[in-house]
């Protein structure tokens, strides 16, 4: 079964298909009983939804690939020089992580599941469109330039034309330590996500990052999520608060 | 020790604290800690998103409401997946 590509033959994508787009509707759906090779009634109910089922499940398919390629266009092309321009402007401080700037697919493809396993309102175009670090970038600061720095380089991605939609300080919370920070792409409204690191909380965060992945896990027992939340504030209790991190105030 | 049960509302652009998107449990007991969502197969699953916002993550806002306004997230999700809307 495959989902109708332009017939043209063209590698433009069918604007139809893209998650911002429309999702198929009962209308796109042939009724079963249009087909000569149907199963008898009951079966047919089961067949419809099946067969419906599997069309849906193309589109996401189709267009979550549709998707990962707009994002990684827009992240090669307009986000990514803009922050090495950004980060060059200053040479106390520096992007770290710059390889994981992109969300792996599977992660991208579990976020969207939760999203509509949890949030039952939510159209897949909806949840695709939530996940606001598919691109994410960090900076990390000496802790006697932190806070002055995390200013300055919001400064500087608004002066680079980016729109702030959100910026969280976490210097007082007990599980993670840092700013993160989303910001919207003017052209094409692609979203992605900064942090504010010091070299210690951006290490906090790496070795947690383990104990993160398996507090997310369906199958982590009650007592090893217990044990895991204690190990990521013990790894975070260490981390030094920088000079007036915390008055970098939330945005909005 | 008993059992500790904290209820949040999960709010993002496409719902609202009037209408949130879904909600969340985190239960702590003896046996140790759970994040719950309560899910469209209509039963509370365990989530990491709660764990997420708290790293930081912002696809979602997260705000502790009661055990009652919970009650009616859930309600309405019921509603919303069993088609009677």
């Amino acid at each position: 079964m495959g989902i109708d590509r332009p017939a043209d033959g063209d590698d433009q994508p069918d604007s139809s298909l893209r998650p911002e787009a429309r999702e198929p509707s009962d209308a796109d759906v042939p009724f079963p009983s249009q087909s000569p090779d149907l199963p008898d009634l009951p079966d047919r109910a089961t067949y419809w939804a099946e067969y419906k089922k599997a069309v849906d499940a193309e589109y996401r398919s189709y267009a979550f690939d549709q998707g990962c390629d707009r994002i990684r266009e827009t992240e090669e092309t307009i986000v990514t020089p803009a922050m090495e321009r950004i980060e060059a402007e200053d040479p106390d401080r520096h992007l770290v992580g710059l390889e994981f700037r992109l969300k792996g697919k599977d992660r991208l493809t579990e976020k969207v599941a939760k999203a509509t396993d949890e949030q039952p309102d939510l159209t897949y175009k909806d949840a695709f469109a939530l996940v606001k670090d598919a691109i994410r970038y960090t900076f990390q600061y000496p802790d006697d330039k932190y806070a002055e720095g995390v200013r300055a380089d919001c400064d500087r991605l608004k002066e680079a034309g980016f729109e702030c939609l959100d910026r969280r300080n976490s210097w007082e919370e007990e599980q993670y330590k840092g700013i993160n920070s989303r910001w919207r792409v003017p052209d094409n409204g692609q979203l992605f996500e900064v942090q504010f690191h010091t070299e210690a909380s951006f290490h906090a965060k790496q070795e947690t990052h383990p104990a993160y992945e398996r507090l997310r896990a369906p199958a982590t027992p009650k007592a090893e999520q217990d044990e895991l939340a204690e190990f990521q504030r013990q790894v975070t209790a260490r981390v030094p608060v920088p000079p007036g991190a915390t008055d970098v105030l939330d945005y909005p | 020790m008993p059992t500790k049960i904290t209820y949040y509302a999960i709010v993002n652009e496409f719902s609202s604290l009037e209408r949130p998107g879904g909600v969340i449990r985190r239960v702590i007991d003896d046996e140790g800690r759970d994040d719950q969502a309560f899910t469209r197969n209509l039963q509370w699953e365990h989530t990491g998103t709660l764990y997420s916002y708290e790293r930081g993550d912002g696809d979602n806002q997260l705000y502790e409401i009661t055990e009652e306004e919970a009650n009616q997230i859930v309600e309405r999700i019921r509603r919303t997946v069993t088609g009677q809307a």
